[in-house]
């Protein structure tokens, strides 16, 4: 029967297993060093290219801004420009008797040609007109084209009378 | 102990080196991207700030430089009554008794003066008359009007309003974004540019070329 006499050191042992590690250790870093390098030139090839785009960039931005400077007498028209043009917009809000005033117009074209408009006054509350009628028929007939013209959503008769000379004397607020 | 370590330590090394690297590179690109992210958005404004300039050159090459004409930066009393009078002799209207006031801080932010004024003439073209107050240059804005009807003619007593504003002392810089004016604003402009304005000459100081003797010196 062979017996297995081991005439090597007792501490060879260990000697074994540490060249085992180095060995994988060595096939580990052969492996990491080319991608730490790869990984490198990534890095640097990114932050080139993006280098280059912006310089590029701020080429064109710098032939812009040369641009703009040269039209600074045109911005600065533009610009005051629409200031105005806006100034003029908020001044038109306050306008607010222009409804009022195209509906008198049209209801002066409903007054019939025999009465005569006393007196009549457009502000930002109210309307009111004063007519005289020598009849009851133009007075009626106007009451009439009034209540279809659907010019104001409230008429109120803010007074009524009668004589001789005037005829039907009328006084309508209107709204 | 350290022997056990030591066959590690080139590894350890690599792999820290390799850590701080990838920290490093990463910001570096994020940077530079942010970088050219704010160098692209800043590029295009100024791009097409110059592009809106380019095409606005030709029209606003006609718009002389005093804006007032579109919207008063001062007290426009004056400008005012003569277009009421321009605007009475073109409507056939008689225009008296123009009372202008003193500024009023309007609730709009604006500034305004109030004219109030007499009308006589044919209803309908005091009616015309009326209507074009808002068009006008400087505009005028009716607030009041009472017309009495006499024996054919009509009488008007109008309380009118006119604004104005200061101009603006600071526009914006170089890199700030521009818009173009608007289909609505250029027909605008148009249209206030075809109306004939009040025309007003500044006699400028005579020069002193000489002082003037002093007649009652002995000298």
């Amino acid at each position: 029967m062979a017996i297995r006499i081991n005439l090597l050191p007792g501490d060879s042992q260990s000697l074994t297993a540490n060249r085992k590690v180095n060995k994988q250790l060595k096939s580990i870093m052969y492996i990491l060093i080319p991608l730490y390098v790869v990984m490198i030139l990534v890095f640097l090839g990114v932050y080139l290219f993006n280098f280059f785009r912006i310089r590029n960039l701020t080429a064109r931005s710098t032939a812009f801004k040369d641009q703009i400077k040269a039209l600074e007498t045109t911005e600065q028209k533009l610009y005051l420009v629409k200031d105005r043009l806006s100034k003029l917009k908020t001044a038109e809000t306050t306008y607010k008797i222009k409804k009022p005033i195209e509906n008198a117009n049209l209801l002066l074209t409903i007054v019939p040609t025999e009465a005569v408009v006393s007196e009549f006054s457009v502000d930002e509350q109210k309307s009111s007109i004063s007519l005289s009628f020598p009849t009851s028929d133009s007075f009626s007939s106007f009451l009439r084209s009034l209540y279809t013209s659907n010019l104001f959503s409230s008429v109120v008769m803010e007074s009524f009378g009668f004589n001789t000379t005037g005829g039907y004397l009328l006084t309508l607020n209107l709204k | 102990m350290i022997n056990k370590i030591k066959p590690f330590l080139p590894l350890l090394g690599l792999l820290i080196l390799m850590g701080v690297s990838i920290r490093v590179g990463l910001s570096a690109i994020a940077k530079s991207g942010s970088d050219h992210q704010r160098v692209s958005q800043e590029e295009n404004v100024l791009a097409q700030k110059a592009s809106i300039l380019g095409e606005i050159n030709s029209t606003l090459s006609s718009v002389s430089s005093a804006f007032s004409y579109l919207f008063p930066s001062q007290n426009p009393a004056v400008s005012a009554v003569y277009q009421l009078k321009s605007l009475g002799f073109k409507h056939g209207v008689l225009v008296t008794n123009i009372k202008s006031g003193s500024e009023v801080k309007d609730k709009s932010g604006l500034k305004r003066v109030d004219i109030n004024f007499d009308l006589e003439g044919a209803r309908p073209s005091v009616f015309n008359f009326i209507n074009e107050l808002p068009t006008s240059v400087p505009a005028i804005f009716p607030e009041k009007i009472k017309i009495n009807d006499l024996g054919g003619v009509s009488r008007a007593q109008l309380s009118v309003k006119s604004f104005y504003a200061d101009l603006p002392t600071k526009i914006g810089t170089v890199t700030d974004k521009v818009d173009s004016l608007t289909d609505d604003e250029l027909a605008r402009l148009r249209d206030l540019l075809s109306k004939s304005s009040s025309s007003f000459i500044e006699l400028p100081a005579s020069e002193v070329v000489s002082p003037v003797s002093e007649p009652f010196s002995s000298q």
